[in-house]
């Protein structure tokens, strides 16, 4: 062992951890999934998701100050990676609210009568009858329905935008 | 029409194994994104990043959708009999649902809210620890053999 080897294992020793982005990258991604599906249905999730992004803000920006040791510096595809992660929460969030919205125990109070213990209680929340159904939409569908028509459009403006800048700004800056 | 009951320690346990799978995820991902190797570093960040994504959506949204789930509604009951997980009492996000999914995913999302917390102090011990024993072991055994 000579004294260069010496003094690197030291180095290595006492210096911090390495900062580990995409464990860091892959759980605020799971957080605004989570919070973006289940937050129709658990509103709570809206306020945890914001303590939870000032937390590792704040952890974050001391921790790459004073304990991990510097990161190396990495191109931007993680970051677009992550974005176009996020592009995609809308959609089962969506899926899912559709399906919560329409619950008949919560919005139109139709619960079945539990005889005996362990009875199974039906929902009757199904696709048939929701084809079926002769009712008018109650406030929770419209509201629904405006929010569907708004994320459409949404996403109908996301892909716009995202052909004009790969068609016409990206060549543009090419020439 | 009665649903198979399943006891709290069904819960208990369900929560206990998509804990230690997020774990089992955390350890085993960049290891074996390393093992199949990529070019640049950013690729393969990239890569463990979407994998680690991937095994956390189907361990923390995927699976509370489908424990205690019942689709008796939407099948045949007979051609259905054999399927047991789908047999529970959530036949919709009803009142049962809150009860039993919703306020595990609060406390679960809740555990996540302060992970950084916890993975700096877990960090922290972890170097202290790993400081104190190659000093202990490693750097005086190497000291000894080089002085005699």
């Amino acid at each position: 062992m000579n004294k260069r080897y010496d003094y690197l294992e030291f180095l290595e020793l006492h210096a911090g951890p390495e900062y580990c982005i995409y464990y860091k990258c892959a759980n605020t991604n799971m957080m605004v999934f989570i919070t973006l599906i289940f937050g129709p249905a658990l509103p709570v999730l809206y306020i945890i998701s914001l303590i939870s992004i000032f937390c590792q803000y704040i952890i974050e920006r001391l921790t790459l100050a004073y304990f991990y040791r510097i990161p190396p510096k990495f191109s931007d595809k993680l970051t677009l990676l992550n974005i176009k992660i996020m592009q995609w929460a809308p959609i089962p969030s969506l899926m899912f609210t559709f399906w919560l919205y329409g619950n008949k125990q919560m919005f139109d109070n139709k619960i079945d009568v539990i005889k005996t213990q362990g009875e199974l209680t039906l929902s009757h929340h199904t696709f048939q009858e929701m084809h079926n159904s002769k009712h008018d939409i109650n406030s929770s569908e419209s509201a629904l329905i405006y929010t569907m028509i708004l994320i459409a459009i949404y996403l109908l403006l996301d892909k716009l935008y995202y052909i004009y800048h790969k068609y016409v700004t990206e060549r543009t800056i090419d020439s | 029409m009665t649903y198979t009951k399943f006891s709290q320690s069904y819960y208990v346990i369900t929560s206990l194994v998509i804990i230690i799978y997020n774990g089992f995820f955390y350890t085993m991902t960049k290891p074996f994104i390393t093992y199949i190797g990529f070019h640049k570093v950013t690729k393969e960040n990239s890569w463990t990043t979407f994998l680690i994504f991937l095994c956390l959506f189907t361990d923390m949204i995927v699976l509370p959708l489908i424990i205690g789930m019942n689709l008796i509604e939407f099948y045949d009951v007979h051609s259905y009999e054999n399927l047991s997980i789908f047999k529970g009492k959530h036949t919709d996000f009803g009142a049962l649902w809150y009860k039993d999914i919703g306020y595990q995913i609060v406390i679960v999302m809740l555990v996540f809210a302060f992970q950084p917390i916890i993975d700096f102090i877990t960090e922290y011990l972890t170097l202290r620890i790993y400081r104190w024993y190659y000093k202990q072991t490693v750097y005086n055994a190497a000291n000894i053999s080089k002085t005699t």
